[in-house]
């Protein structure tokens, strides 16, 4: 587990969150997308964020959203994808 | 007000969770909702087969990849055997046309579904095997080029007698089952993708779909299925919950149908533009009453139809999301979507609007956006339309096909392009207002902006385009 890396992601998420209306607190392993709480428009911002802050080259990974359900899903994305991200 | 939140939280209740744990508790909730899928079928034999294969399925705990794709599939023969499947009548069209009579419409309809499942298993594992080609890369426009094709062989006069019923057969078939594909072809990319099984039991699952696949594919399958006992029990709830309201919005559409279209003599908006044609339009309000009232009917429609589809899910034990919620909340284009027809836009943004975006205009954030929204609000939504409706070659004719399409083409383009500036409005940081004016405000607007598209949007082909624009002007006091 990289916690620096959960922390480093929170706000982000809790920005789309607040940007769908949903104020409430979420962990690391609550279902963000699945559970419709940011949806497909919320998921691209998300898609962009990773691209700009941690090198993602989402063209040249295999993509599905389920990937990017948690913020433990997140952080393992971009552990495995992003070579800047992990320090 | 005591009984709607018990109601409400009943799949919060520990004693009714364990309940349907028990082998009493399943059984009465098994006739309760059969009697309920009843309400709305008025068939006690098909809501017993649903739910029958639906509870089996979820209390039938190993193998359930198998179990799947024999309910699915034995379902899918049953339809066909049974001509209570479409294809049947598609395929008598054209064989009356050949003169085709060696042998029954269903007989052929059969074949024609047991070759496509066999090559839809031999596609999955082609594509696994062969990760590079252009099928593994780009299955969606491989799946399209097929069934542009087979359109063509099937109707563009290049085949004759039995060849061409095969054929057409086949391709009635194919389109509705294309997106199922879809999604079992780009899930064998997956790391963790379904057994061969499994995505052939996602083609039309047993709970029910149209041609949009209700529940996506087998990815989703993985992520929603019920592990636990309780798990289980509490999911089964919320398809009980689900079943109930769809009846409640069963009853409502049968009461206002009756008030709109029977007290106050509604027309259809078809209907409408045929007499302003005739030159005996209505009068304004009555057409615009006709346009709130076709698209409200079109949202309790597509809620009450979606809500048996996923009930039927959750009663099997898979906790798929709701296909429409709340659609009267929306506050932008893309949420009334979201809300209204949430596997359709599934469909949309994962087979047309995520390639597009994360392939084209990187370094150009806003075009990106406008860019992958018009792929899946415009192309994806009007290849989807046209596809549906392929039987009509039948009848029409490739050109005659084509040019019908003419209202419904322009009907996505203007439709994307509303759904990306409103995209690109929330990019720029305009937010909808959270207070009730605001939300008013967002309501009349999106409201409004859907019933008029309606006129462009309707899909019985009966008015061209131009007649379409001169009906819109009329409505806004302009007569050309």
């Amino acid at each position: 587990m990289n916690t620096a890396l959960h922390q480093r992601l929170r706000p982000y998420l809790q920005e789309l969150l607040t940007q769908n209306m949903d104020f409430q607190d979420f962990s690391d392993t609550d279902s963000l997308f699945l559970s419709g709480r940011i949806d497909s428009f919320s998921l691209m911002q998300l898609v962009m964020h990773l691209e700009e802050n941690y090198q993602i080259d989402f063209s040249a990974v295999h993509f599905e959203a389920p990937l990017l359900d948690t913020v433990a899903d997140i952080a393992a994305f971009v552990r495995e994808h992003g070579p800047s991200a992990v320090q | 007000m005591h009984l709607l939140e018990q109601f409400s939280s009943l799949d919060k209740n520990e004693k009714v969770i364990s309940a349907i744990q028990g082998w009493h508790g399943r059984a009465a909730l098994f006739v309760l909702c059969v009697l309920l899928f009843s309400v709305e079928s008025a068939d006690l034999f098909k809501a017993v087969l649903l739910l029958g294969l639906a509870f089996s399925f979820a209390y039938i705990p190993r193998h359930q990849d198998l179990v799947l794709l024999v309910f699915t599939q034995a379902l899918g023969v049953y339809r066909i055997v049974n001509s209570s499947n479409y294809f049947n009548n598609d395929v008598e069209k054209v064989m009356a046309q050949e003169h085709v009579s060696s042998a029954a419409a269903w007989e052929i309809s059969l074949f024609t579904y047991v070759v496509f499942i066999v090559l839809a298993w031999l596609a999955l594992v082609y594509v696994r095997r062969n990760p590079q080609t252009l099928a593994a890369r780009r299955p969606i426009w491989v799946l399209l080029g097929i069934a542009f094709a087979l359109l063509i062989a099937s109707s563009g006069g290049l085949l004759h007698g039995m060849a061409r019923v095969l054929v057409w057969s086949f391709l009635v078939t194919y389109c509705a089952y294309i997106w199922f594909l879809a999604f079992a072809l780009l899930d064998q990319s997956a790391k963790a993708r379904s057994p061969d099984t499994e995505q052939l039991g996602m083609l039309h699952p047993f709970w029910g779909s149209t041609t949009l696949p209700y529940g996506k594919g087998a990815a989703l399958l993985r992520k929603t299925r019920a592990t636990t006992p309780e798990a289980l029990a509490v999911t089964q709830i919320k398809g009980l919950k689900l079943l109930v309201w769809a009846i409640c919005l069963y009853g409502l559409d049968t009461v206002l149908s009756y008030f709109f279209e029977i007290v106050l003599q509604v027309h259809s908006v078809e209907n409408e533009i045929s007499a302003y044609l005739a030159q005996h339009p209505s009068t304004r309000p009555q057409l615009i009453l006709s346009l709130l009232w076709s698209q409200f009917d079109f949202a309790l429609w597509f809620g009450l139809w979606g809500h048996m589809v996923i009930a039927t899910a959750r009663l099997a034990g898979i906790r798929l999301p709701r296909s429409t919620w709340r659609p009267l909340e929306a506050r932008t284009m893309m949420d009334y979507f979201n809300r209204i027809l949430y596997y359709f836009k599934e469909l949309m943004v994962d087979l047309f609007f995520t390639p597009s975006f994360l392939r084209y205009f990187k370094k150009h954030p806003r075009l990106r956006m406008f860019f992958a929204t018009f792929m899946a609000a415009g192309v994806g939504n009007m290849i989807y339309h046209f596809l549906r409706d392929i039987d009509l070659a039948a009848e029409m004719g490739l050109v005659e096909l084509f040019s019908s399409f003419s209202s419904y083409a322009f009907y996505s383009v203007v439709l994307a392009c509303a759904i990306g500036i409103s995209q690109l409005r929330i990019s720029a940081g305009h937010r909808p207002s959270d207070t009730v004016p605001g939300r008013m405000t967002a309501f009349v607007l999106i409201w409004g902006f859907v019933s008029l598209l309606q006129i462009f949007g309707d899909e019985t082909r009966s008015h061209t385009l131009a007649e379409r624009l001169q009906f819109l002007l009329y409505l806004f006091g302009i007569t050309v």
